[in-house]
């Protein structure tokens, strides 16, 4: 398998991630957020195996814009990345490349068959509208700031949970990252589409090897500590100023959900003692 | 909470960030660093001749942060090394006059960050190891004020 060939997937996974928050057909939406876990689930094959067999990889990537109008054109986009990806695979005998190939062949013909999709994407528009919500000026600006600073954090503990748990041994800490990246895919992915909403949705920037190859995990997971208390502040921060009872709702519910990921954080400090 | 105001241009430098990432083999790299919380920019500049054929940025930073160094590098690729220089010491000057704090510290974490790279590429010119330096820059930012702490 060709080295570059991580890149290759991680963007593949984030293309059709967020064109499944762009699209306004939600059914149509859901499904390829589906294909973009399969993607996402090919790139950590991969990546367990570059770690066997000592392959040097990288999460960081070319930044990624999007800028599709129609669902048609937003099936091609994805179809394009796809192919990409197969032409790094070859029917060699290997069991993943195999299930890989058979994987892509399939999203492509699901792309293929959405070509003639004609449904508008207003996920680029800036709008800066959201559901009928009348905001005022003030808590549409802590919005925005909002949604992009956390939805890149949600991207990036993604990322580095992702690496810690591939380079990991203890069993209940792989358990614990796993939890805290299926925490951290919901959150982006309801930040995702309120931005898309919004029509201000960007795949966020990538992640520099600085920040995910950590060299002690006692002092990332300390400093993780200290970043979920922040965004605990943030949550809190934003609900008070979004005049709207529902949004406030909303980021109380997130705010809790802090709350236990500093608990399990605590919990794997301790198991490293 | 606080008292951004965001226009299409920014927003639009916040979805699609010019210039970000690292340049392998840069002829230059330096870092402007906040002291207080930790936040920095790195910048990598490619120079042919006299001129900045690239340059790109990465930031453990906010989206402040993010903002200045999409503009700022977009402005500045193309230009003369001295045109850059001008540049740069000019957005230096104006900080005073920028009216959130936010704003000016990120903008001069991004400044002193090109300015460092641009000594390094000299630095390096009579002494090919010479170490990437780095600028601490002089402002707070009010929404930070401690190691670690987000942006």
């Amino acid at each position: 398998m060709a080295k570059r060939l991580f890149t290759t997937l991680h963007e593949g996974w984030l293309k059709l991630l967020f064109t499944s928050f762009a699209v306004e057909d939600r059914g149509w939406g859901e499904r390829l957020r589906d294909y973009s876990e399969i993607l996402y689930r090919h790139m950590r094959f991969v990546e367990t195996i570059f770690v066997k067999k000592g392959i040097e990889y990288s999460y960081e990537r070319p930044p990624i814009e999007l800028n599709f109008s129609t669902e048609g054109e937003a099936a091609r986009f994805c179809h394009e990345t796809l192919g990409r990806i197969e032409m790094q695979l070859s029917h060699s005998g290997d069991p993943l490349a195999s299930r890989m190939l058979h994987d892509l062949a399939y999203i492509r013909s699901r792309m293929e068959a959405s070509f003639a999709k004609e449904g508008e994407v207003h996920a680029f528009d800036k709008s800066l509208t959201l559901e009928q919500k009348r905001l005022d000026k003030a808590s549409l600006d802590a919005l925005v700031h909002f949604l992009f600073e956390e939805s890149y954090k949600e991207y990036e503990l993604i990322v580095i949970y992702s690496y810690a748990q591939t380079t990991t041994r203890d069993k209940r800490l792989c358990e614990i990252f796993q939890i805290l990246i299926d925490e951290s895919k919901f959150h982006l992915a309801s930040f995702a589409r309120m931005m898309a909403q919004m029509g201000i949705l960007a795949v966020p920037r990538m992640v520099t090897q600085e920040i995910y190859r950590f060299d002690s995990l006692e002092r990332f997971l300390r400093e993780g500590i200290e970043e979920e208390k922040g965004a605990k502040e943030q949550c809190r921060a934003l609900a008070e100023a979004v005049d709207d009872e529902e949004l406030r709702r909303f980021f109380d519910f997130i705010d809790h959900q802090e709350s236990y990921h500093i608990t399990l954080m605590h919990e794997a400090l301790e198991r490293i003692g | 909470m606080d008292e951004r105001e965001y226009d299409g241009t920014s927003i639009e430098h916040m979805m699609n960030p010019r210039n970000y990432g690292r340049i392998e083999d840069a002829d230059g790299q330096g870092i402007g660093k906040n002291p207080t919380n930790g936040e920095m920019v790195i910048v990598y500049l490619s120079i042919e001749g006299e001129r900045i054929v690239d340059i790109r940025f990465q930031a453990k930073a906010c989206m402040t942060a993010i903002v200045a160094g999409s503009i700022f590098t977009e402005t500045i690729k193309g230009s003369t090394v001295e045109k850059a220089r001008e540049m740069a010491d000019l957005m230096l000057q104006k900080l005073e006059s920028m009216p959130l704090q936010e704003v000016a510290a990120c903008s001069e974490m991004v400044a002193e960050a090109f300015l460092a790279a641009l000594e390094h590429y000299e630095a390096r010119r009579k002494d090919p190891d010479t170490p990437v330096p780095t600028r601490m820059i002089s402002r707070s930012c009010p929404t930070t004020n401690q190691e670690g702490e987000d942006g």
